[in-house]
C-alpha cells in the first residue's frame, strides 16, 4: 500500500455523505448523476481502497469526471481533501493493470519534456492539441528568456527565482516574456533555472510517483540559484509548488500577483489602457490556494483601465488542464456558464493568472472579440516595456 | 428481473443516456448520510433520472405490471436510508429535474419539480422579494422533493413552521402510474376546505405512496430585517430556562438554536474565522420582521439572556450573521473534525420532546453518552425541542459500534419516555422502523391501510416506515 493509499483510509471514513459537495461542483452541474458528483467518487475512492471493487475502466471513467478545481474540498465541512482523495483513487484505479499507451505517453511527455520539445514538430502539435485558438507565435519562452536577468543601472531589490511552467513555456510564451520583463522592471534580478514540469498533470492523472521525481528535480535546480524567493506565472503551478513545497521550505513560492501585491508594491504605470476588464478568479488560486483575488488591485493600478464585477464573483471555467480534451462537452458546458458572466459583465477584457484557464476562456471569448490576457501582459503594456 | 433485461425494456420508455446500468454507477446510489447505508449493501437495479411526469409514470406503469420495486431519491442527503433501495429493484433519482416551472408573486406561490435544492430555490425567489421559510440546515444539499417527503423543517420552524405548512398541492404518480394532483386540479388559492386532505397523506410519506413530480408551494414576502443575538452560557442548563422566558416576555423569534461546547469546538475548526467562545452552551436567537421591531425585539431578548448568560452578542451585521448561521447550519458534518480517528455518524439524531423537557433531555443525552463511552455533540433547533446529536466514534471499531447501537436505541427510547418522538425532521425510514410501533400503537395499523389501499402491491419505497 502506497503512502497516499493509507492517506485516504484515514480520509475517506471521514465522509458522511452531507452531499453539500454536490452545491459547488460544476461537473456535477453538466453531469447530474451521482458519479459526477464529489461524493459518488470518494464513496467510490472507499470501494477502490478496501478492494470491494476491481479497478478497471468503469472506475477510470467515473474518476475522469472531475476538474480538481477543489471547490468540493473548499466546502467539505469534515474537512476531506476530496480532489486530493480523487487523485489518489486515479492512481488506485490504474494500480494492478498493465499501463495503456496512452497514460505511458503521458507519463513519458511531462517526464522527458525538455528533451521531447525539441524534436521538430512537437511543439507545433502541443499547440494544436491544446490551444488550436490561442494566437501565440514564435519558439518556447526559455530561447527568450536569459538565465539571469538583471535590473538596468540598478542593485537588485530581490533575487526571484521564476518557475516557467509548461503552459506558458510552450503555449503563450509572451505571457513568461511579460512576467519576466515587469520582475526585472520592477527591480529583481530574475534567474530562471531549465525547470521541469511542476507534476501537477502526473498527479491529478494518479501518477504521484514520477510528479515526485520531478519535484526532487526541480528542488534541487532552485536550491542552487539561492534566490530570496520563487515565483511562477501559473496559478496551477503556484498551487502544486506551494503545496509539495517547491522551495523545500527555504523560499516561499509566490504567484505572480500575489507577489506584486504582497512583496513588491508596484508603482503606478504611466500608460494608460482605455479598457473596461474582468477579472477571472481560477480555482487554484481560489480553492486550492485560499488566495483572495488580489490581482484586482493590480489592475487598479494600471490608468485608464476600468475592473468591472462579473454576476456572483464569476465561475469556473471548465478547463481543467487535460480535463477539456478527455470531455469535450462537459468542459464546454461549463465554459458557457462562466463565459456568459463575463460577457454581461459589460468587459472589453477578461484578465487571469492561469495559462489553463486563458487558453479555455479565449475559446469562448475571442469570437465575440473578447481578449483573454495575463495581467502581465497589462503591466508590461503599461509600463511600456520592450517587447 | 435483471440489470440488463430492466435496462432492455425501460430504454423505450425513457432516453436511455438516462438510465445508469453499470454496476459502479448503480453502487452509488446504495448511500445517503445515514450510518446504516455504509453497513449494509443496498444496491439497485436500475437507476432512472427522468425529466417529466411522463416519464415517471410510464416507469411506474412498468414496476407495477411486473411487480418491481421503485425508490424515489432526491440529493440523497437524509439520515434515514429513506432514499436508499433496502428491496433493490428501481431508484428514480429526481434530483437532476429541478426546474422552477412558475413564480407566481400576485398569488404567493410557486410551482417547481422535485430536485430544485433549498438555497438555489431562495436564490431564485430574491429576485421577486420572496422566500420559501423552511431552512433546514441542509439548504445546500437537499431538494424540494426531499424536504416535502420527509416533512422537513429546520432552524425557522419555531416561527414559520414545517414544510407541510407550505405545500398547497401535489402532482404525484401513483405506484400503477396514474397521476393525479391534490390541492385541487387547476386551484390557485392559498386555502383549501374541499374534501379529504391528500397533500398532508403524501407529505412526509417518505416515497411510499407514490412519486411527487410538482410542488406547489407557498412562498412568503422576504423580511426586510433581520438579527441574530448570541448567548454564551457557562451552564447548559440555563441555556432552556432562557428560551423558555424569551416566550414568556411575549417574543417569538424566527428561530433559536443551541450548540453545546462540543458543537463550538466544531464549527471553530470548521471555520476559524466565526471564533465562537469556548463556553458550555450557546444559543443563537434570529428575529426578523420590519427593521424597527428586530431592533426592539433584539434588545429585549439580549436583556432576558443576560440574566443567565455571561456573554451576549447582537448583530444585524449580515456578514456576521451570515457566519453564525452558517456554523450553525454545518455543525452536522462539522462534527467530524473533533476526532481525528473518527467521524460523525448519522444515527439517533433527530429526537424531539417538549419544551419543558428539553433540559432533562440534554442531561440524559449526556449521561448517556457518559455511560456508554461515546462522544455526544448536542445541537438543534431548541425552539421547537428539536436535539440533534452527533456521534462521534471510529466507525472501523467493532466495539464502538455495538455501543453506539445500545446508545442509539436508548436515545430513541428517551424520546418516547418524555413524550417526544423519534424524529422531528428528518424522518421514519428504515433506521426508525423500529420504533414506530412504539410511537403510534394501533394508529400505525391505520396507516399501513392507508399505504395498502395506495400501493396494492408493495412496490414504493419497500422497507420503511411501517
Amino acid at each position: 500500500m502506497t503512502n497516499s493509499t493509507e492517506i485516504m483510509a484515514d480520509y475517506l471514513n471521514k465522509c458522511v455523505r452531507c452531499g453539500q459537495c454536490r452545491y459547488v461542483c460544476p461537473v456535477l452541474a453538466q453531469v447530474a448523476r451521482e458519479s459526477a458528483a464529489p461524493r459518488g467518487k470518494v464513496y467510490l475512492a472507499g470501494l477502490l481502497q478496501k478492494r470491494e471493487i476491481s479497478p478497471g475502466p468503469q472506475s477510470d471513467g467515473i474518476l475522469s469526471l472531475c476538474l480538481t478545481c477543489g471547490a468540493c474540498t473548499a466546502e467539505c465541512p469534515s474537512g476531506l481533501p476530496v480532489d486530493g482523495l480523487i487523485k489518489s483513487a486515479r492512481a488506485l484505479s490504474a494500480s494492478g493493470r498493465p499501463w495503456s499507451p496512452l497514460r505511458l505517453a503521458f507519463r513519458q511527455f511531462f517526464t522527458h519534456q525538455r528533451h521531447l520539445t525539441r524534436l521538430p514538430g512537437v511543439i507545433p502539435l502541443m499547440k494544436k492539441v491544446m490551444a488550436p485558438h490561442w494566437r501565440a507565435a514564435g519558439g518556447p519562452a526559455r530561447f527568450g528568456i536569459p538565465f539571469r536577468v538583471s535590473p538596468e543601472n540598478k542593485k537588485p531589490r530581490l533575487r526571484v527565482g521564476y518557475f516557467l511552467g509548461c503552459a506558458t513555456n510552450y503555449l503563450m510564451p509572451e505571457v513568461a516574456l511579460s512576467t519576466v520583463a515587469v520582475l526585472r522592471h520592477l527591480g529583481c534580478e530574475v534567474i530562471t533555472p531549465p525547470a521541469q514540469c511542476c507534476g501537477l498533470p502526473l498527479e491529478a492523472a494518479g501518477d504521484p510517483a514520477a510528479a515526485g521525481r520531478l519535484l526532487e528535480e526541480n528542488r534541487r535546480l532552485f536550491k542552487e540559484i539561492k534566490a530570496d524567493l520563487l515565483v511562477t506565472d501559473c496559478s496551477s503551478c503556484s498551487l502544486q509548488l506551494t503545496e509539495k513545497g517547491l522551495g523545500g521550505g527555504a523560499q516561499p513560492v509566490y504567484e505572480f500577483s500575489e507577489l506584486l501585491v504582497t512583496v513588491i508594491n508596484p508603482q503606478r504605470p504611466r500608460q494608460s489602457l482605455e479598457a473596461a476588464v474582468a477579472w477571472h478568479h481560477p480555482c487554484h488560486l481560489r480553492y486550492g490556494r485560499k488566495v483572495a483575488d488580489q490581482s484586482r488591485q493590480i489592475l487598479g493600478l494600471i490608468p485608464g483601465l476600468r475592473p468591472v464585477e462579473v454576476p456572483g464573483g464569476g465561475s469556473c471555467c471548465g478547463g481543467g488542464g487535460t480535463f477539456s480534451l478527455k470531455h469535450p462537452e462537459v468542459s464546454r458546458g461549463i465554459l458557457d456558464r462562466s463565459a456568459a458572466g463575463i460577457k454581461s459583465s459589460g468587459a472589453e477584457k477578461v484578465a487571469t493568472v492561469c495559462p489553463s484557464c486563458l487558453i479555455q476562456l479565449d475559446r469562448a471569448l475571442s469570437p465575440g472579440g473578447l481578449a483573454a490576457c495575463h495581467p502581465a501582459q497589462l503591466l508590461r503594456q503599461a509600463y511600456a516595456l520592450p517587447g | 428481473m435483471d440489470s440488463g433485461s430492466l435496462f432492455q425494456s425501460l430504454k423505450k420508455i425513457v432516453d436511455p443516456d438516462r438510465i445508469l446500468h453499470q454496476e459502479l454507477e448503480r453502487r452509488l446510489y446504495s448511500y445517503d448520510s445515514s450510518f446504516l447505508s455504509t453497513r449494509q449493501k443496498f444496491c439497485p437495479d436500475l437507476v432512472i433520472l427522468p425529466r417529466s411526469t411522463a416519464e415517471v409514470s410510464g416507469v411506474m406503469s412498468f414496476a407495477f405490471a411486473n411487480h418491481i420495486p421503485v425508490t424515489p431519491r432526491g440529493a440523497g442527503s437524509g439520515a434515514t436510508c429513506g432514499c436508499v433501495p433496502v428491496k433493490g429493484g428501481i431508484v428514480l433519482d429526481l434530483s437532476p429535474w429541478n426546474k422552477v416551472e412558475e413564480v407566481n408573486v400576485a398569488d404567493m406561490q410557486a410551482l417547481v419539480r422535485p430536485g430544485v435544492v433549498h438555497a438555489r430555490l431562495n436564490e431564485h425567489l430574491q429576485q421577486f422579494g420572496m422566500f420559501f421559510p423552511p431552512d433546514p440546515g441542509s439548504t445546500r444539499m437537499c431538494t424540494l422533493g426531499g424536504m416535502v417527503a420527509n416533512n422537513s423543517s429546520g432552524m425557522r420552524a419555531a416561527k414559520y413552521g414545517a414544510t407541510e405548512q407550505y405545500v398547497l398541492g401535489l402532482e404525484v404518480v401513483l405506484p400503477d402510474g396514474r397521476v393525479i394532483t391534490t390541492g385541487g386540479q387547476s386551484c390557485r388559492s392559498l386555502k383549501n376546505a374541499s374534501g379529504l386532505n391528500l397533500t398532508k397523506i403524501f407529505v412526509g410519506s417518505e416515497g411510499t405512496l407514490g412519486v411527487i413530480t410538482g410542488i406547489r408551494i407557498r412562498i412568503w414576502p422576504r423580511p426586510q430585517a433581520r438579527g441574530i443575538a448570541m448567548a454564551c452560557f457557562d451552564l447548559l442548563d440555563r441555556a432552556p430556562e432562557a428560551v423558555l422566558e424569551v416566550y414568556r416576555a411575549g417574543i417569538l423569534p424566527s428561530g433559536i438554536e443551541i450548540l453545546d461546547h462540543s458543537a463550538i469546538a466544531a464549527i471553530n475548526l470548521y471555520r476559524p474565522e466565526i471564533n465562537l467562545p469556548p463556553v458550555e452552551a450557546i444559543l443563537l436567537f434570529e428575529v426578523d420582521g420590519n427593521p424597527a421591531s428586530v431592533e426592539w425585539e433584539g434588545r429585549q431578548i439580549a436583556e432576558i439572556a443576560k440574566k443567565h448568560s455571561a456573554i451576549v452578542e447582537w448583530s444585524t451585521d449580515p456578514q456576521r450573521m451570515g457566519a453564525l448561521w452558517q456554523g450553525r447550519s454545518v455543525v452536522a458534518a462539522a462534527a467530524a473534525r473533533l476526532r481525528p480517528d473518527g467521524t460523525r455518524v448519522f444515527a439517533g439524531e433527530d429526537i424531539c420532546v417538549p419544551l419543558s423537557r428539553v433540559s432533562e433531555a440534554l442531561k440524559r443525552i449526556r449521561e448517556l453518552g457518559r455511560s456508554h463511552e461515546i462522544k455526544v455533540v448536542a445541537y438543534g433547533h431548541i425552539a421547537d425541542g428539536n436535539i440533534h446529536t452527533a456521534l462521534v466514534i471510529n466507525p472501523g471499531h467493532p466495539g464502538e459500534v455495538a455501543r453506539l447501537d445500545a446508545l442509539v436505541d436508548e436515545i430513541h427510547h428517551l424520546a418516547v419516555e418524555l413524550h417526544g418522538t423519534t424524529t422531528g425532521e428528518h424522518g421514519v425510514g428504515l433506521v426508525r422502523s423500529a420504533y414506530s410501533s412504539l410511537e403510534h400503537g394501533g394508529a400505525l395499523e391505520e396507516m399501513k391501510k392507508i399505504k395498502s389501499a395506495l400501493d396494492p402491491r408493495g412496490i414504493m419505497n419497500p422497507g420503511k416506515i411501517f
